[in-house]
């Protein structure tokens, strides 16, 4: 699914060193794979979620997603690949703001061919998935924080992607609705999704079937065990 | 994305954030109303001018003004030019006062031959005209328009009263038919006419007519007349070669084109004023629109992440700045007919917007849309996604 050789990736800012950000990385995902990273802030996991999500380029290393590789897109057809095979939730939500549940969820599709009638009958249909059947036209203001992150996975998952690219997903939430979003997560991947979530919280790291360990740009360890 | 959810997101952005949009459309409004007002009540006002130019002067018509001019210049003139189908003079006496049982009025009295209905354009709708006997006779009668009328005589019956112009008494015989007011401000309404022989011998002591016009046959060589004319005069008055005329001559054309010349400039000036005004108005909305995108950045990098490539973030803002202008358009289209409409009351010229007026008002706020929006759509469409998601 996810294939990443000798990825480097670094950053020069005016008046400092250079900055390796992530040096010779190499980590792959397998389809239906949970996959968490693990590392301290600065350790380079959200660089290395943007390179994977493909909002920022490598500078040097191959990536190859769905078995081909993704370094010589142009940027249309970069952003093509982002609205059809990644889904993202981030940390802070990122939803807009006097919107509708049900309309942040159609966002993706709108850059998409799907007709009118699709769009909507997807949006609800996802939003069901994540359990907000009740709360279709609510705005996010309306919504707790575990409630806008469940929009933001809906979003993620109404155009059936490839692979689910979550940082720090749980990061703003109290930890009964960030067990809920993790719960969430893990079911999702009960029924196929390939999900790949960065934290920095062990205990949530845990939950996922396998655990990668991130430090000063290079991938130092691997766990693995059986998906329960 | 589609058009229509794009147009429909659009507006509702616009509605969301009233003050904003309010701030980004009146420039465009405000130069649409200009535009809408200038073209609406100029149109009708270069109508109303054309039309008072036809009843001043009549299709083909040449007027000589001169202080030394006697009807038997106008007589010798017509004698020799065929092409001279009827002339009549017009004596202007100017200001006079004229009484009737204590109310009295300051008007413009001017003295006509029996034919001044036809050469000059006024008719009664009461009474009679001047007739010969009375320009033969010298009599003191006198036609008066309509607001004199009333102001002199209100409700009651005019026609057989005995005025006072300049303590000489005149018979009213006739009330002229209505003209309103004409191009150099006066009220032609306020109007009086007497027998141009009782205008020279009883009013004015003086056997000049100082004013007359010249019916031509063909519109088209009125100019050549009025060559002719000149000539005529030139050796009637002893006028030597290359000593300037001491007469005037205007010709129906030479009205007409100065009038339609007038128009013209006071239309360039407005629309001048209109295109400076939209020109302000696309650096008010490309400069708020900066900040919206500035303010937007998260909002953008989402749609980026989501699959949105540069140029559907660029037609995004493209749309948002143009339904605004469009909407502030179609609003200054509303205003400027407002305004237009009170201009025409006021000043009683008819109202002229034709379809051409209202879609270049509609494409010009498109155009101001467009072009204040490339560049906050580029800044927009440029952002880097991973750091607007930051």
């Amino acid at each position: 699914m996810i294939k990443i050789r000798n990825l480097c990736k670094s950053f020069q800012r005016p008046g400092e060193a250079l900055l390796k950000v992530l040096h010779e990385v190499d980590f792959s995902v397998d389809e239906g794979e949970f996959v968490a990273i693990v590392g301290p802030s600065g350790s380079g996991k959200t660089t290395l979620m943007n390179i994977l999500g493909l909002l920022d380029r490598p500078d040097s290393g191959e990536y190859e997603l769905h078995g081909k590789s993704v370094a010589q897109l142009s940027p249309e057809e970069r952003a093509k690949v982002r609205n059809e095979a990644i889904g993202f939730v981030f940390q802070q939500f990122h939803l807009l703001p006097r919107t509708t549940a049900t309309e942040n969820v159609e966002l993706p599709m709108l850059y998409s061919t799907r007709s009118d009638a699709d769009i909507r009958g997807l949006a609800r249909e996802a939003l069901c998935r994540v359990g907000l059947e009740e709360r279709l036209s609510h705005y996010p203001s309306e919504l707790s924080g575990g409630q806008q992150q469940r929009v933001a996975i809906a979003r993620a998952i109404v155009n059936d992607p490839a692979v689910i690219l979550a940082d720090e997903p749980t990061g703003n939430l109290d930890q009964k609705s960030g067990r809920q979003i993790i719960d969430l997560f893990r079911e999702l991947n009960r029924n196929g999704s390939t999900i790949l979530l960065i934290t920095h919280d062990h205990a949530i790291a845990n939950e996922a079937s396998r655990v990668v360990r991130i430090d000063d740009g290079q991938l130092t360890e691997t766990i693995s065990r059986v998906a329960s | 994305m589609n058009g229509t959810r794009l147009i429909q997101s659009s507006l509702r952005t616009l509605v969301r954030f009233k003050l904003r949009s309010f701030f980004m459309s009146i420039g465009v409004a405000l130069g649409v109303a200009t535009l809408i007002a200038g073209a609406s009540v100029g149109g009708g006002a270069a109508q109303k001018i054309s039309a008072q130019i036809d009843q001043m002067f009549g299709p083909g018509t040449i007027l000589v003004g001169s202080r030394e001019l006697k009807l038997a210049d106008l007589q010798a003139i017509a004698a020799q030019m065929d092409q001279i189908v009827a002339y009549s003079p017009n004596l202007r006496l100017g200001e006079r006062e004229i009484q009737f049982a204590g109310s009295s009025e300051q008007v413009s009295i001017s003295g006509l031959s029996a034919n001044g209905d036809y050469v000059w354009n006024r008719s009664v709708i009461d009474g009679r005209f001047i007739s010969d006997r009375d320009v033969d006779r010298a009599e003191r009668i006198a036609l008066i328009g309509t607001k004199l009328k009333e102001a002199l005589f209100g409700d009651a019956d005019a026609i057989g009263e005995e005025v006072m112009i300049d303590a000489v008494p005149f018979e009213v015989v006739g009330i002229l038919a209505p003209l309103g007011i004409d191009p150099h401000g006066d009220d032609r309404d306020m109007d009086v006419y007497v027998p141009i022989t009782a205008a020279q011998r009883r009013l004015a002591n003086t056997d000049v007519i100082g004013n007359g016009k010249l019916v031509v046959s063909n519109v088209e060589n009125v100019d050549q007349d009025a060559d002719r004319v000149a000539e005529i005069l030139r050796d009637r008055f002893a006028i030597a070669e290359g000593e300037p005329e001491t007469f005037r001559i205007y010709t129906s054309k030479f009205a007409g084109k100065a009038a339609i010349k007038a128009k013209r400039m006071l239309g360039i000036y407005v629309n001048l004023a209109a295109v400076v005004v939209l020109l302000v108005a696309a650096v008010v909305i490309s400069s708020i629109m900066l900040v919206v995108v500035r303010e937007r950045i998260a909002e953008i990098g989402l749609r980026k992440a989501l699959g949105a490539t540069r140029r559907s973030i660029a037609i995004q803002f493209l749309c948002e700045s143009t339904m605004v202008s469009l909407v502030a358009g179609v609003v200054g289209i509303g205003l400027g007919l407002g305004v237009a409409s009170i201009v025409a009351q006021r000043y009683d010229i008819p109202m002229n917007l034709t379809p051409l007026a209202v879609s270049l008002a509609v494409l010009a706020s498109v155009m101001v849309g467009i072009l204040s929006g490339i560049i906050p759509a580029r800044r927009a469409a440029s952002l880097d996604p991973v750091e607007a998601l930051r």
